[in-house]
């Protein structure tokens, strides 16, 4: 679909302009949305797009801050930026550029922000419907509060109770370390699965 | 084979039909924007595999479509055909559809999500389509794991579908509605209950044809079925005050209205040239000259799937008529003129 203002661009965002009273939808490029949006007209709906990161970091980026009320600290920001999904690599800039997750490990990565985030985007944070029938792996999300405690960790963001996660790839420092943290958290469930990754490492080729 | 959308039902009414479409990733890989080809191919082979399987359980079955076209015609056509939902097609070689021979029910492999399972209806019959999409959802849910957590749900690669992963709609055709300018005010009102109402077709109008959608946007803190009655008891609002915009007009009104009505088949019968726009606006008065029984559409007027049809993209890849470097208005308008029936006098 083509961008109903310069009608050479792919259109990625549908806008809704009211002129005269009249609402009038249209579906615009990226250029022409920027130049839109400074006049102040609302932007309806998000294509998954690219597009769509840019509004939301736009929305966090201010919101989330002045939301929580404690002071945002240099410090802080910084920790942020270095969080990497262990199991997909999606940084924390990724996600606020792109506005998607990368994997169903990213929801624990960026577990600290997601109430929030999920509360612009749904005007909720609690799933409300079904539940897989036959239930397969489960992420397991940790609390806020939880989250919130590893603030004062080490800024390398590996010691945060954020990056619990391992797969198959991790090395078996990783996974040793992954499994301790679980034990230390009581999470049996993770520890258990870990454990058996360990096995099978350790079973298969002896590396690390 | 006859199309889910050429059914009588389309053709009549305020509801024209609806869609359910479920979004499911699959546990243990990485969300699209993160998976390599063989990945992919993977995914796509084990999803594939589980549908074959189940396949007469369910009573349903579907063919392979091939989406390997990138440039687009087929793909355009598809979504044209609502066979694909628009924004759930991404950029990957390595998607795959699965669709019924009437198109009503489809899987798609390799989205923007892993899975998106979309359920169509004529009418209003949104929760059969769900129920549907349900069965279709616990089917493939015994072959595969579904990425899942207590807390957010059904995750998925946007933020928009996490939770339920369930987007459901109705088109309309609000003429009426919308020559009082209240779609603004309904659209607005139902904001208020996270649903959203907007034009179907993209023209020059922000509604062609008048021909809308009411689609929900939030995906968390509501249950599927909530979410399904909140549709229908909005839907029905819309519907009755349709019907009473209808009702309202004045003598005067309805004989200019006749007019325009005719008018408007004339130029669908005997136009040489006919672009998008211009066609929508007649077929909608068309549609409206049936409900407002200005002639007897028993018969196979079915405007609805006329208004699929006649999309370029549409024309182009399913009718095999079209001559060397033929203008699509013309096209439209021989598709059009052969198909739109004729009036007993
Ligand atoms: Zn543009
Ligand atoms: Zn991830």
């Amino acid at each position: 679909m083509l961008c109903d203002r310069c009608h050479e661009n792919e259109a990625v965002v549908s806008i809704v302009e009211i002129t005269d009273g009249k609402e009038q939808t249209l579906n615009l490029c990226r250029e022409c949305a920027a130049k839109s949006a400074s006049k102040g007209i609302t932007v309806m709906h998000l294509p998954g797009s690219s597009f769509l990161g840019d509004i939301l970091a736009g929305m966090l980026g201010l919101d989330a801050a002045e939301e929580e009320k404690e002071p945002v600290d240099r410090g802080e920001d910084l920790k942020k930026n270095n969080i990497v999904c262990p199991t997909c690599g999606r940084t924390y800039d990724e996600f606020m550029k792109y506005g998607t997750f990368g994997c169903p490990d990213c929801y624990k990565t960026f577990s600290f922000l997601l109430d929030g985030y999920m509360k612009k985007v749904q005007e909720s944070s609690q799933h409300a419907g079904k539940h897989p029938r036959f239930s397969g792996e489960t992420v397991h999300i940790p609390d806020i509060e939880l989250a919130d405690s590893g603030k004062g960790d080490k800024s390398s963001g590996q010691e945060g109770p954020i990056a619990i996660t391992v797969d198959r790839d991790s090395s078996i420092e990783e996974l040793k370390a992954a499994l301790k943290r679980a034990v230390d958290r009581e999470e049996y469930e993770d520890a258990a699965r870990i454990r058996d990754m360990i096995r099978a490492c350790e079973g298969e080729t002896g590396n690390a | 084979m006859h199309k889910w959308y050429e059914d009588r039902e389309c053709s009549e009414g305020v509801v024209i039909g609806g869609q359910v479409c479920l979004v499911r990733n699959i546990s243990g890989y990485s969300f699209e924007s993160r998976m390599d080809p063989q990945d992919q191919e993977e995914l796509r082979e084990k999803v594939f595999e589980a549908v074959r399987e189940e396949e007469s359980r369910l009573g349903l079955y579907f063919e392979e479509r091939d989406l390997s076209d990138l440039s687009g015609c087929s793909r355009t056509s598809l979504i044209g055909r609502l066979a694909i939902p628009p924004l759930m097609l991404g950029t990957s070689e390595k998607v795959g559809l699965l669709l019924t021979p009437d198109e009503a029910v489809s899987i798609l492999v390799n989205g923007t999500e892993h899975i998106c399972i979309q359920v169509s209806c004529p009418g209003k019959h949104i929760s059969q389509a769900y129920e549907t999409a349900q069965r279709v959802d616990d089917a493939l849910n015994a072959h595969l794991a579904y990425a899942f957590s207590d807390r957010y749900g059904y995750l998925t690669a946007s933020p928009l579908y996490t939770g339920t992963g369930l987007m459901a709609s109705y088109l309309l055709h609000l003429p009426y509605l919308e020559r009082s300018s209240l779609t603004g005010t309904y659209s607005k009102e139902l904001a208020r209950f996270g649903f959203t109402l907007r034009g179907h077709f993209h023209g020059s109008s922000s509604a062609p044809g008048q021909i809308y959608r009411i689609k929900n946007s939030r995906t968390l803190g509501m249950s599927e079925i909530e979410l399904i009655a909140s549709l229908e008891r909005l839907t029905d609002q819309i519907s009755s005050s349709e019907e009473k915009t209808r009702s309202e007009r004045d003598k005067d009104q309805e004989e200019i209205e006749t007019d325009q009505t005719y008018r408007a088949y004339g130029l669908l019968k005997y136009a040489r040239e006919l672009d998008f726009d211009e066609t929508l606006e007649y077929l909608s008065y068309v549609r409206s000259g049936c409900q407002n029984h200005i002639w007897d559409c028993s018969g196979d007027m079915d405007i609805f799937s006329l208004m699929i049809g006649m999309q370029d993209a549409v024309l182009i890849s399913g009718h095999g008529e079209e001559e060397e470097g033929e203008k699509a208005d013309v096209r439209r308008a021989r598709y059009i003129r052969r198909l739109l029936p004729g009036l007993e006098a």
